[in-house]
């Protein structure tokens, strides 16, 4: 299911420590959410941009029967996207990978996947 | 193991002058000893290829940072954008990369805001001149 493999792919793009403050558009999202102009209009629409991606992935999930008929994609995405910012603020934090373990099960339970 | 089953590898692709450039892509085997990936018809190894079909492969990460050791292949490119190789590249990628795919796409617009820059809509089929 690709809403499982996107969120993987983020946890592995974490692992490899492309950017030492982990995930650049989370840290400039706080950072210049409160600053309007070009930058935050971009950071904006990228935000848009990846949650109608996730939000894609699970409309296509609920149509082939990898998700039950009565998942709200638009909630899945919020559920998705928070494990996602969690995931990122915790590993910079702490500098633990083992949060990436943690956050691969709360993805896999909570999309219905084993283990 | 075939640089094919690399996910990432360097591509170097040369300049007019003669210049080496060394980009990541991903790769995806052909039939025979080929190779292929896709890219852009506004990039640059589009451009660079179109002028010289020389290209080199290294295995590498995502970044383009090449493994330490590993050994490169060269070969002679062709710039396909439709047909049997074209259709090659573009399932095998889709079947390799999955998710990556639309993640990438969504990437690479984001990458060129405001300008014109199709994704992957150009095959790169590569006949390899020493294959392993």
């Amino acid at each position: 299911m690709w809403s499982a493999s996107l969120c993987e792919a983020f946890f592995e793009h974490l692992r490899r420590r492309t950017f030492p403050g982990g995930c650049f558009f989370a840290g400039a999202a706080l950072e210049m959410g409160t600053r309007p102009g070009p930058v935050k209009d971009a950071i904006v629409a990228f935000q848009a941009g990846f949650a109608s991606l996730v939000r894609g992935f699970a409309v296509t999930a609920i149509e082939q029967g990898e998700l039950p008929p009565d998942e709200d994609p638009a909630r899945l995405t919020f559920e998705l996207n928070g494990i996602i910012l969690a995931t990122d603020a915790n590993f910079v934090l702490y500098d633990d990978p083992s949060v990436l373990d943690l956050a691969h099960q709360v993805v896999r339970r909570r999309l219905g996947l084993p283990g | 193991m075939a640089i094919s089953d690399e996910k990432y590898v360097a591509t170097t692709t040369f300049r007019k002058s003669g210049t080496p450039i060394s980009t990541a892509t991903w790769i995806v085997a052909l039939d025979g000893d080929r190779i292929g990936f896709w890219t852009s018809t506004a990039s640059g190894k589009y451009k660079r290829l179109r002028n010289n079909p020389k290209i080199v492969l290294q295995p590498a990460d995502p970044r383009g940072r090449v493994k330490a050791g590993s050994p490169s292949v060269e070969g002679t490119a062709e710039l396909v954008t439709a047909g049997a190789d074209f259709d090659a590249i573009q399932h095998g990628i889709r079947a390799k990369y999955g998710v990556m795919v639309p993640v990438t796409r969504f990437l690479n617009t984001l990458g060129h805001l405001g300008k014109k820059f199709p994704y992957g809509n150009v095959g790169v089929a590569i006949t390899v001149s020493n294959p392993s």
